[in-house]
């Protein structure tokens, strides 16, 4: 029941905050390599 | 005791703020600019905190907990929605934003769409500015109905009263130091927030008994399950509604021009990588409060009263003077911040092009007297519509500012910066529309037959019918 719960709320909130945190920060290393 | 400790806490919160008023006056008040805009000059951590603290208000500590306590899982739909907003002003805003405001001088969002579509006259600065005045007032409202509503549930004073210190310590530090102890004062704020949505879940999880208690709670109850509304169906409606939640953050004034007044480029790029780590503790730690509230205080009647009834109940009182601090600074940086913003599109944006269209110059010092007249006036009549009727804040602010100021701005933003033939004629056609639809939609109770958030058809609608106009009235 536990696992199921942290399964939900990795899916529901935690990767795709983390997927987008990851784009934003990939984003801003590149540029920051092109200047 | 208890009651005294945290409110002596709660009053050198207080005192800090006016300090920093105080200090942003002696270095931001004599000239115009500096007043509304801190000369350009706030670095990546001002900006992104600020932004994000004045873009949450007393919903995300109230609201969006009272959320996880109502929905369980599927309140996480909604912090999803908020964090959203964040990372596509990140990727389709923020950077162009500041660029293009840069090279046209442009000191607030409706400055840089009249700017940026070349309109010298009043035509978008007017419509733009009645808009904001008119919604960001009754915002502002809502914010000082929050401040009387959670005092009075702490147990440190009465509603009018809270109403009363909220309204007249946001009105003092924003009469002194104007812009500058907005960001500052935001800044202060919004790490007072993510620190309590570290603390209070930690603390939460350990009085619950752990994962495994708290999941024990809340069995049987359909509150882990993010994917099914109460009667079992599959709730893509709720889902899509909760995640149009970020389309107001494309387009919300007092959000998206700390991204103009940021100092350059490079910072602006960096604030939003901060803004969305301060996304992601903050939204979590709402929802998560709510649900832990859930399975510790199962009967509460308002669920809004979540968060503040388990600080009340679970918390030591310097945790709880901290947490009463943090409730408020939600609330006071959004007020401010839109109280600063409203003073300035009308002194800034209506009154000083006026005065220009006629030829007359009127010195700095006289403009810093006007503006701060205009944020007196705005926090009076705030505070007195606040002292007379209490609102429910979730629905109140998601359904009519919000909806109005996002779907108003959001399409004319996007537009202005991504649509080369954007012209005078579409932002206009963005600002009605956006409004006006919200409106229509509210009267016409439209959401009793269309079950998704209002900002996501009329955003869309509206991006849309403002496309349509500038490439129809375009004459390149």
């Amino acid at each position: 029941m536990v696992s199921k719960h942290i399964v939900n709320f990795l899916v529901v909130f935690f990767l795709p905050a983390l997927i987008m945190w990851t784009i934003i920060l990939i984003s801003y290393l590149k540029e920051e390599a092109d200047e | 005791m208890n009651n005294l400790i945290v409110l002596i806490v709660f009053i050198i919160y207080l005192v800090v703020l006016i300090v920093l008023g105080y200090i942003a006056d002696l270095k931001f008040s004599k000239k115009f600019e500096d007043f509304i805009a801190a000369g350009k000059s706030l670095g990546a951590l001002v900006t992104a905190i600020s932004a994000s603290a004045s873009a949450e208000s007393a919903w995300v500590m109230l609201g969006l907990s009272g959320y996880g306590y109502i929905h369980g899982m599927r309140a996480f739909w909604a912090a999803l929605g908020c964090l959203l907003g964040y990372f596509l002003n990140a990727v389709l805003v923020i950077k162009k934003l500041r660029k293009e405001s840069g090279e046209l001088g442009s000191y607030t969002v409706s400055d840089f769409l009249a700017d940026k579509v070349g309109d010298k006259g009043l035509l978008i600065r007017g419509i733009a500015s009645f808009i904001i005045i008119i919604f960001f007032t009754s915002y502002v409202v809502a914010q000082f109905v929050g401040s009387g509503k959670t005092m009075d549930s702490m147990g440190i004073a009465s509603y009018k009263i809270g109403v009363l210190i909220g309204g007249i310590i946001v009105g003092a530090y924003v009469l002194l130091g104007g812009y500058a102890s907005v960001c500052w004062t935001d800044l202060l704020q919004g790490l007072l927030m993510s620190a309590l949505f570290v603390i209070l879940p930690i603390l939460g999880i350990v009085k619950a008994g752990g994962f495994a208690g708290l999941s024990s709670k809340l069995y049987g109850s359909g509150l882990g399950n993010p994917w099914m509304d109460n009667a079992g169906h599959l709730a893509l409606g709720f889902i899509i509604g909760e995640l149009g939640i970020s389309l107001g953050y494309i387009g919300m004034p007092h959000y998206v021009v700390r991204y103009i007044t940021v100092k350059n480029i490079k910072e602006a790029k960096k604030a939003a990588l901060i803004a969305t780590t301060w996304g992601i503790i903050t939204f979590f730690g709402s929802v998560m409060i709510g649900i832990i509230a859930r399975a510790l205080i199962p009967n509460l009647s308002d669920p809004e009263q979540a968060m503040p009834t388990f600080i009340r109940m679970y918390t030591h009182p310097v945790i709880a003077g901290i947490a009463l601090s943090a409730i408020t600074a939600a609330i006071m940086s959004t007020a401010d911040s839109q109280l600063m913003y409203s003073a300035t599109a009308f002194a800034n944006d209506l009154l000083k092009k006026i005065f220009e269209r006629r030829g007359v110059k009127i010195e700095d010092k006289k403009m810093v007297f006007i503006i701060r007249l205009v944020i007196a006036v705005i926090a009076l009549i705030a505070i007195v519509l606040a002292l007379l009727k209490v609102q429910f804040i979730y629905r109140y602010v998601l359904d009519y500012a919000w909806s109005a100021l996002g779907a108003s701005f959001g399409p004319a933003i996007l537009l202005a910066l991504h649509f080369k033939k954007f012209n005078k004629w579409g932002v206009v056609a963005s600002l009605i529309s956006g409004s006006l639809l919200t409106y229509l939609w509210n009267i016409f109770k439209l959401s009793n037959y269309i079950k998704v958030y209002n900002l996501v058809p009329i955003f869309f609608i509206t991006l849309f019918i403002a496309w349509l106009v500038a490439a129809l009235t375009n004459k390149d």
